[in-house]
Order: structure tokens, then C-alpha cells, then sequence
């Protein structure tokens, strides 16, 4: 198997507070996996460790193969534009309509001068996926938690993105819209083969999309195996979230 | 003593670091002018925005200033018998100093603070971040563009408080005689000379160029949580008032030397 992302020993802390110590992992095409772990213990610190926009201490990260701290900004924005983010907030351009906050991006993307993409069709074929047609002209501002977050999911889609930073995508949803947006990940990652991390504290999100599941407690993945082996572990720790 | 001098110490370390800090954003500032894409249409806009907002408060601010110094300075002059400089004398202070100096601290309150205030938020809220992952430089997007939009705007609004602060002291003359407009603005024309305009205009140049700079500077660096994006505001306003009068003193004292 291919792996698009591999992560050697790294270590992060801010200060004197040690948030990664030690974090291995390897994401392969086509892979999902779910990180799990308690509120605070350092998920999108690792997310954002990977994508570059925090600066780690030690250890590796390749991403395609290219270790990312030997690239310079412009081979990096290069990589950047295969991957795509959803963040915990949802990060809309708040000076934009729903509707702008997903061309923006489209017009700058690798698309934007290959080929005659149809930015009409692409942003309303992601909007519907998200079920969120209707509010293409409002502004962020507008717009409620879960639905802020379901714009920022499809402002990541609608990139097509190789590798997918999901960071709690379904958090603050109902359980509707969270079981339709995880079957869309699902849907996502058959249909363009694309890798992901998902960052998540939602089980039944966790049971519909990974492939593979890290436990993260103290700067390091305590357990990890598919949802199933999980789920019957006898770990006392493993146990504590899986009831 | 001890305690005052580690006080000093430290609160000199923070000016330099602060100095440091606006030197690197420069030069990251300046190589985004020479890379593409050029974000000429988020210019345009942020340019738009800034006059749009700071024009009506310039207006009726420029308006007051011209006609207070006729007030204030004509009494002096009509003692001496030298009604006719007024007209002079008003244009070259506004023109050299006052306009300049009043429409640059207006504007560092109004458009810095919201660019301390706009991308300060943007920060918060990670959309500087979103921009970052999907490989769209921001500071070429959101701080360059801006910085341009100020560098621009700010001289062309000194120049409309200019002439209307001048309209001012025309509209003050004519409280107490009857001067028509054609003979005012000869006299104040007469006397205004291209070593009043040129430095003037250099000055409000480098003016609209600090309130973007500081203003984003701000903002780009503000820390986390709401309580930050208020303190980079503030901190843009007071940043920028204050490398207003050093620049003003220092072009001040360059344009003595020629
Ligand atoms: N920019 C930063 N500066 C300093 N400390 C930070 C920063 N970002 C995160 N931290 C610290 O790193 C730790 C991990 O934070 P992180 O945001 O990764 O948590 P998380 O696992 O994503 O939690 P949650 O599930 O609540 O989102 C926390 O202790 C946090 O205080
Ligand atoms: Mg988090």
C-alpha cells in the first residue's frame, strides 16, 4: 500500500506544556483514520502539525513522500493544494457569502487553470450534498453552528482534495445531519479514493467511517485497531470511551 | 531602584522587539509586492472601503479646521495690519502640517483599528489559518492588498481635507468681509511653493503606508480569544498616532537640510 503521509517520532509542546511526545503514524491512500482522544490532549494540535501551520520540535513528516520541513512556502502551498481541512470552527471568510466562500477557493486551486472547471455546477453540487442549497446567499453570520460547519465541510470537498483533515466534522450537529455527513465522508473517500484523518469524539462517526482508530492520551497513541477490535477491548482506558 | 531599572529595561526590550517584529512584516510585506497572483481586485476594494468610510469624518473634520484657524489666527494679523497674508498663511500650514498630520491620525483611527479589529478576527476565528491550508498567502491577500489601499487613499484624502479646510478659512473670511473666492484663492495660491507641496505629499505617502502596515501588523500577530482582537486594535491606533509624529519629525528635519 501507498502511504501519503508518514510521521516519524515528532514531539510538540508549547512551553512547558509537552502536547506530542513521540507520535508515529502512517496514513495510507485511500485510508481513514479516526483519531480519538479527550478534550484538550492535543488532536488538532497533531492535525495542524501535519498541515504545517504549527512548527513541531522534532521528528518527520512526509506528506507524498517530501519531507515537509526541507520545502520552501511555494512547494509547500504546492502539497497544500492537494489537501484539505475543516476546521473544528468551521474558519468561514466572514466577509463572504456561502456562496463565495467556496469559489474563492476554487479559483485559486490546482483547477483553476487546467481546465474549464464549471464553478456553478461544482459549488452547487457540494452545497446539496450538505443539504445547504438554500443558504447560498446568506452570510456567515447568518448562519447557525452546525450549519457554519457543513459550509466549511463543503468548502474542503468541493477542492476534491487527496487527503482530508477532517477535525470534529460532526460536532454540534444532530443526529441526522451528523449520520448523513458521515456517510457522505464515507461516500467521499470511495468515490475519489481520498485518504483521511478524522478527528472526532462521536462514535457512531467513528464506527461509519474508519478504517483504522489511534486512541491519543498522553502525547502518544495509547491503543489503536478497527473499530470492532476496540469496542471488545479489555483495556479499563479503551473501555472508558467506548460505553 | 533596582526594580525601576528592570522595569525599564524590559519596557525597552519590548520596543525593540516590537520594532523587530515591524521590520520582518515589512520585508515579507514587500517580496508579496513582486510575487503572483497580485491581488489588484481586493485593493481596489480595501481602497474603496477606506475612503468610503473615512471621507464624510475627513469632510466635516477639515472643514471645522480651516475655518477655526481663520478664527483663531486673524485677530493676531488684523492687529498688525496683515489681513491679506491670511489667506497665505492658513494654506501653507494647512497644506504643510495640519492637513497631513490631523487626516493621518483619522485615519489611523478609523482604518487601522479596523484592520486591528478586521484581521485580528480572522485570526481568532482560524480563517487566516483556512487560507494558509488551501495554499492562498495571506499576507499577499489580506495584508498586502490592504497596505496598498492605505498607501493610495491616504494622500488623495489629505488632498480633499486640504481644499476643503482651505474652503474653510474662505468661508471664516467672509464672516467679516466680502472677499470672493477667485482673489481668495489667488493670494493663498501666490504663496505656496512646490517645497511646500512636494515634501507634504511625500509625507502622507509614507503616512498611508504605516496606518496598513501597523494596522495589519497588528491584527496578523493579535493572540488568541476575543479579549485580543479589542487589544490589537487599540494597540494598532496608539502604534500608528505615534509613528505619525516621528515620521512628521523626521521629514520635518529632512526637508530643513534642502
Ligand atoms: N497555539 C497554541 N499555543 C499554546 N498552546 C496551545 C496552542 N494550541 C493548542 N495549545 C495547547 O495544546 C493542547 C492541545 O490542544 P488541542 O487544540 O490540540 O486539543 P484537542 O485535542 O483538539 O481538544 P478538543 O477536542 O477540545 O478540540 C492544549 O493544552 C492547548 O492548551
Ligand atoms: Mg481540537
Amino acid at each position: 500500500m501507498e502511504a501519503v503521509i508518514k510521521i516519524r517520532n515528532l514531539y510538540k509542546s508549547f512551553g512547558t506544556n509537552e502536547v506530542l511526545k513521540n507520535i508515529n503514524l502512517t496514513l495510507n491512500k485511500g485510508e481513514n483514520i479516526v483519531i480519538l482522544g479527550r478534550s484538550g490532549i492535543g488532536k488538532s494540535v497533531l492535525a495542524k502539525c501535519i498541515v504545517g501551520l504549527l512548527q513541531f520540535d522534532k521528528g518527520s513528516i512526509e506528506i507524498f513522500n517530501q519531507d515537509i520541513s526541507s520545502l520552501s512556502s511555494d512547494e509547500l502551498d504546492g502539497i497544500r493544494k492537494k489537501m484539505g481541512y475543516l476546521f473544528q470552527g468551521g474558519a468561514l471568510y466572514d466577509s463572504k457569502t456561502v456562496r463565495e466562500n467556496l469559489e474563492f477557493p476554487l479559483q485559486r486551486s490546482r483547477f483553476a487553470e487546467a481546465d474549464n472547471i464549471d464553478t456553478n455546477t461544482r459549488v452547487e453540487e457540494v452545497l446539496e450534498n450538505v443539504g445547504l442549497l438554500d443558504a447560498q446567499h446568506k452570510m456567515p453570520a447568518e448562519l447557525s453552528g452546525g450549519m457554519k460547519k457543513r459550509v466549511g465541510l463543503a468548502r474542503t470537498l468541493i477542492l476534491q482534495p487527496e487527503i482530508i483533515f477532517y477535525d470534529e466534522p460532526t460536532t454540534g450537529l444532530d443526529p441526522v445531519t451528523s449520520k448523513e455527513i458521515s456517510q457522505l465522508m464515507v461516500r467521499v473517500q470511495n468515490k475519489y479514493k481520498t485518504s483521511s484523518l478524522i478527528i472526532t469524539h462521536d462514535l457512531k462517526c467513528a464506527k461509519t467511517t474508519a478504517n483504522n482508530i489511534k486512541l491519543l492520551r498522553n502525547g502518544n497513541f495509547y491503543a489503536e485497531g478497527t473499530y470492532n477490535e476496540l469496542e471488545n477491548s479489555e483495556d479499563e482506558v479503551v473501555k472508558q470511551y467506548f460505553n | 531602584m533596582q526594580i525601576r531599572t528592570n522595569a525599564l529595561v524590559s519596557s525597552v526590550k519590548n520596543f525593540l522587539i516590537e520594532v523587530g517584529g515591524i521590520i520582518d512584516f515589512t520585508v515579507l510585506v514587500f517580496k508579496q509586492f513582486f510575487k503572483k497572483p497580485r491581488e489588484h481586485k481586493e485593493m481596489i476594494k480595501q481602497a474603496y472601503y477606506a475612503g468610503n468610510k473615512t471621507f464624510p469624518l475627513i469632510a466635516i473634520t477639515g472643514f471645522i479646521m480651516g475655518l477655526v484657524l481663520t478664527l483663531q489666527s486673524r485677530p493676531v494679523l488684523v492687529e498688525f495690519g496683515a489681513e491679506s497674508l491670511l489667506p497665505g498663511m492658513i494654506s501653507v500650514s494647512i497644506i504643510r502640517e495640519i492637513g497631513p498630520v490631523i487626516t493621518a491620525l483619522l485615519c489611523a483611527g478609523k482604518i487601522g483599528s479596523g484592520y486591528g479589529a478586521e484581521i485580528g478576527s480572522m485570526r481568532v476565528t482560524e480563517q487566516i489559518d483556512a487560507m494558509e491550508v488551501s495554499g492562498i498567502n495571506p499576507v499577499s491577500y489580506i495584508v498586502a492588498s490592504r497596505i496598498m489601499a492605505t498607501t493610495i487613499m491616504v494622500p488623495i484624502l489629505v488632498l480633499l481635507a486640504d481644499a476643503i479646510a482651505i474652503y474653510g478659512s474662505y468661508v471664516a473670511v467672509n464672516m467679516y468681509s466680502d472677499v470672493n473666492f477667485q482673489l481668495f484663492y489667488n493670494q493663498a495660491y501666490n504663496t505656496l511653493s512646490f517645497k511646500d507641496l512636494i515634501p507634504a505629499t511625500f509625507k502622507t505617502i509614507i503616512f498611508g503606508f504605516m496606518i496598513g502596515l501597523i494596522g495589519s501588523y497588528k491584527g496578523y500577530y493579535s493572540k488568541r480569544g476575543t479579549e485580543a482582537v479589542g487589544a490589537a486594535a487599540n494597540s494598532a491606533v496608539v502604534t500608528s498616532s505615534l509613528a505619525i509624529f516621528v515620521i512628521d519629525l523626521v521629514v520635518v528635519q529632512v526637508t530643513e537640510l534642502f
